[in-house]
């Protein structure tokens, strides 16, 4: 066959056309042939010398309206039982015939009617109103043909109809549910083609109003299930019907209706009894009802500040476990257990229960750090520092010494990222850094670390937690260490080739003196017993050497000797202080001493001597002739001691804290954040020049928080010393502002 | 005025004498300004070669004056002499401020006296003879100053017109500061003229000094303590 456009009979090929269409729009049988045929003819008709396109357009829609008045006038004597079967029979049939008919229509479709219509680009940015004037493609127009005389007119009576039937699913009658959902989708359907507002007809006609209705169902659901369940059977009902309204959505409507349901529901039967839900909190809470709470947070998560109310209460509740299991331990370490339980308790109640929501667990935050940071109110001391700090360094101290307890490495680790979380909460870390560094130092002094690598293990999370700065003295106070062997052996090699012999063995620990928290100060100085002599000049002559410039100051209050006594029936190894050995010395020579001649040969101060010398007697070394040992004492040698052991130790009084510790430490926390507070003042305003009073408090909180939380008259205090140093002034003429003085 | 003037307060009697003579002295026709005759009164209240004018001789010039050393208007005159330390004026101060006074006898000082009481009635010109004062009246070997000082100074510049008055001195009774700075001093004036006495306007936040902080919170309790009201200044 040509393509050439021909004369072309209308009425005739039309009269043909015209059979195919209506087996085509009844999805009757059509014959192959004929099919092809009908599309020529589409064809022939559009290309014609004088071209019928627009008489065919215009017969096609006439045959269509037709059509759909003859359904019409079905589906309406179907009367309202069948109503809604006839309708979706007749939709189904109609909706596929006019996509085949479509089909059949290519040609005009293409060569015709999209040459007048607007492109898409039109239709979304173009300033054309959209209007049914414009010609459609053909399966469009059976659509807006069905929309136009069927839909509009029965429409109310098909909703009517539709929402009976949603209605006696809810209440658990059979419904036909192919034909309610073919009849709701066949107003989207047929506005598909309208790619602006394809929703529009569905939203209007029926969603509207169906959404009023499941609001008033469930409201009176809602006010039902209140006055005959409990809450906690309520919660349960709620969700419940949530979900078979979801799957009744499903089952029913177009998709885009879902969440807006869903919605519906949950505002009538959770928003609006909201105040019942919250006042059920706190007994859930209280009473740690899983199930309810889980229940709750499903149902209270979806609603505008819904969870605020539950949120306080599990925060409320949590702070008053801590405070219970954790008052009684406020002067002991293992309050941090106590509360590291508590946390676990709770994390995992959290996590199971409210999938870890963020609220949640930033209220188990607020609480925990409440507790731990919580200052008795104490009306003897009100000012009493908080405790935790100095506890957990405690705690940790006891973890990381050597002890007679086995724990496992798997443990202790655990029981370290365990101290880290209650570190994370503190809010005077700087305090715990205080203590925390001064126990280092004895645990390094004396060597007394179980493991070199839990320390490194546990100052690495440190650093992770707080930043570099604030383990840089415990880093260095761990260089020292691995650098004093080194020199030791280095020492040792210097020995040797100098041929000297100090004639005892010497180990020695160098510090800087910054790193470690040992006041020097307080550093007592004594007659070096003549037996150390040799060694201290020796190594004082080989550090000078190696490192010419530095100063070496003897810190011999911390050193530690091993000591033969070899003059009683068994022969003894003590390990003991420096000072112990000093007062023992003179014993060499007499059996009995006055305390007087001891000094004499020591030089230790009155004081002192009396402590180490009150320790020997206490071991039993040494017998004092009355009393416990004063200036008049006289000291003898205890010839008949005895020990089951023949290695012991004498441990000095010095390695136990002293209230007198805890207060410096306190005191020099205090010093230093002193310094920090001006430091940072100082920092602040050389990068700013000027600043407001508020703004500049608010940056030093936020530049200290990592380390400690700083009062604000304590900040005001540092302010006002800058002022009066010269670093700052009031700007003139403003009250709150100040400037920056280079 | 402070204690080093207030030492040797002249009795009545005396300062009844003076004023008779100054009386007199009024009577004099009015001349113009002369250095050497400002000089000439000057050495009246030194020795002969000295360059300073000390205890004594300020003791005399008051009499002289009519004015008793611890009136206000005195500081106001010092600080017209930019005078560097309290008690004393030195020979370069008297004879500058004088001059700029177009003063140079008893009777034209005398005349002069309104003027310098209307400077501290200017709340500007008071503002900077109130900051004068701290460094005119503190010990120089000091950054800040007294208490003691500190207390007599301010109930000479702050005691009639500030209400609070009294309590903050009763505040500085108790507290244990032992000394003023001059952020102190300077915010003190301002929280005087800024802050109602029923203390209703005084932020916590605000940028004042921790000292005025801590005068608030112990008044705020000495009224709570007195049942509210009796510590409230008459208004």
């Amino acid at each position: 066959m040509s393509l050439k456009p021909r004369r072309v009979d209308f009425d005739a090929t039309w009269k043909l056309l015209k059979e195919t269409l209506e087996g085509v729009i009844t999805c009757g049988a059509v014959q192959w042939v004929t099919w092809n045929d009908r599309f020529s003819d589409v064809y022939k008709l559009c290309t014609a010398v004088e071209p019928h396109g627009d008489n065919l357009y215009q017969s096609t829609k006439l045959f269509l309206e037709d059509h759909v008045r003859s359904l019409h006038k079905e589906i309406i004597s179907a009367g309202d039982d069948h109503m809604l079967e006839m309708y979706h029979k007749h939709w189904e049939q109609y909706n596929i015939g006019a996509g085949y008919l479509n089909q059949l229509y290519g040609y005009l479709n293409n060569s015709y009617i999209k040459k007048q219509k607007y492109s898409e680009a039109d239709v979304n940015y173009g300033v054309f109103p959209v209007d049914a004037d414009c010609l459609l493609e053909i399966g469009e127009l059976a659509k807006e043909i069905w929309k136009n005389l069927m839909i509009d007119s029965i429409k109310n009576r098909l909703v009517i109809l539709i929402l009976q039937e949603i209605s006696k699913d809810r209440n658990g009658y059979y419904v036909n549910q192919t034909v309610v959902h073919s009849v709701v989708t066949s107003f989207v359907d047929v506005s598909e083609y309208k790619k602006k507002t394809p929703l529009d007809l569905y939203q209007e006609i029926f969603e509207t109003q169906f959404l009023k209705e499941t609001g008033e169902f469930y409201r009176h659901e809602a006010a039902q299930l209140k006055a005959e369940c409990t809450c906690s059977d309520y919660l349960e009902k709620v969700i419940q019907r949530l979900d078979n309204e979801n799957f009744r959505s499903r089952k029913f409507l177009h998709s885009t209706s879902y969440a807006k349901v869903t919605q519906e529901v949950q505002a009538r039967m959770v928003g609006d009894v909201i105040g019942f839900l919250h006042g059920e909190c706190k007994d859930m809470v209280e009473q740690e009802k899983r199930k309810d709470l889980r229940n709750l947070y499903i149902l209270l998560k979806p609603i505008h500040k819904g969870l605020e109310v539950l949120v306080k209460e599990v925060e409320t509740y949590i702070k008053h476990q801590g405070m219970q299991s954790v008052l009684s331990l406020k002067q002991d370490p293992s309050f941090v257990e106590a509360m590291l339980k508590v946390y676990h308790k709770f994390k995992e109640l959290i996590l199971d229960v409210f999938v870890n929501d963020q609220a949640f667990t930033s209220a188990l935050d607020k609480a925990c750090s409440s507790v731990i940071n919580h200052k008795p109110q104490n009306s003897r001391s009100p000012s009493a520092p908080n405790r935790s700090p100095e506890l957990l360094a405690k705690y940790c101290d006891g973890l990381l010494k050597k002890s007679t307890k086995g724990v496992s490495d798997a443990e202790l680790d655990e029981k370290l990222s365990g101290s880290i979380i209650i570190f994370k909460y503190l809010d005077d870390k700087d305090v715990f850094q205080r203590f925390y560094s001064r126990m280092l130092a004895k645990r390094l002094i004396y060597s007394q670390s179980a493991s070199m690598d839990a320390e490194e293990i546990m100052i690495t999370r440190l650093k992770q937690a707080c930043g570099y700065e604030f383990t840089n003295k415990l880093h260095r106070m761990f260089t020292d260490i691995s650098v004093s062997s080194d020199l030791v052996v280095n020492f040792n090699n210097y020995l040797r080739e100098k041929n000297a012999n100090p004639g005892i063995n010497f180990n020695i620990l160098v510090f800087q003196a910054g790193a470690w928290p040992i006041a020097q100060q307080n550093n007592i100085t004594f007659h070096i017993p003549q037996q150390l002599e040799k060694s201290v000049r020796l190594f004082e002559e080989f550090y000078k050497e190696k490192f010419n410039g530095r100063k070496l100051t003897w810190m011999q209050s911390l050193s530690n000797v091993e000591l033969k006594l070899g003059y009683l029936r068994k022969s003894y190894s003590v390990t003991m202080s420096t000072f112990q050995m000093a007062t023992l010395l003179p014993f060499e020579v007499n059996n009995s001493l006055p305390f007087s001649e001891i000094q004499t040969c020591t030089n230790l101060p009155d004081k002192e001597l009396c402590k180490q010398l009150q320790t020997l007697v206490d071991t039993k070394i040494l017998l004092c002739d009355e009393g416990p040992v004063n200036e008049k004492s006289t000291l003898s040698l205890n010839m008949s001691y005895s020990n089951k052991r023949t290695k012991f130790k004498i441990m000095a009084a010095i390695q136990k804290e002293t209230p007198q510790e805890v207060e410096s430490t306190h005191s020099a926390v205090d010093e230093d954040r002193k310094l920090y507070l001006q430091a940072a003042v100082v920092r602040i305003m050389k990068a700013r020049k000027t600043i407001k009073h508020n703004n500049l408090i608010h940056e030093v909180i936020s530049q200290a928080r990592s380390r400690f939380t700083p009062s604000i008259s304590m900040i005001k205090k540092s302010i006002e010393t800058l002022i009066e140093k010269t670093y700052l002034e009031r700007v003139s003429g403003t009250t709150d502002e100040y400037s920056y003085i280079a | 005025m402070p204690s080093r003037r207030r030492r040797r307060e002249p009795s009545n009697d005396e300062t009844g004498a003076k004023k008779s003579r100054s009386q007199m002295q009024k009577r004099e026709i009015a001349t113009e300004f002369s250095k050497k005759r400002c000089l000439v009164w000057f050495h009246e209240y030194t020795g002969a070669n000295e360059e300073t004018l000390g205890p004594e001789g300020m003791e005399k010039f008051c009499e002289d004056i009519g004015v008793e050393p611890e009136n206000i208007v005195m500081l106001a005159l010092a600080y017209k002499l930019d005078a560097k330390n309290m008690g004393f004026f030195t020979k370069e101060e008297w004879m500058k401020g004088m001059t700029e006074l177009q003063c140079d006898t008893i009777e034209k000082l005398q005349n002069r006296l309104e003027y310098l009481r209307a400077l501290l009635n200017d709340p500007p010109t008071f503002k900077n003879i109130y900051r004068f004062a701290f460094d005119f009246a503190r010990d120089k070997d000091q950054r800040s100053m007294d208490m003691d000082t500190a207390k007599a100074m301010l109930s000479l510049v702050l005691g009639k017109n500030w209400q609070l008055f009294s309590f903050f001195h009763q505040f500085l009774e108790q507290s244990k500061l032992k000394v003023i700075n001059k952020d102190q001093w300077c915010n003190i004036l301002e929280f005087s003229r800024a802050i109602q006495p029923d203390l209703e306007n005084y932020d916590e936040d605000g940028a004042w000094p921790v000292m005025l902080d801590e005068f608030v919170e112990w008044l705020k309790e000495q009224r709570r303590a007195a049942g509210n009201t009796e510590m409230l200044p008459a208004t």
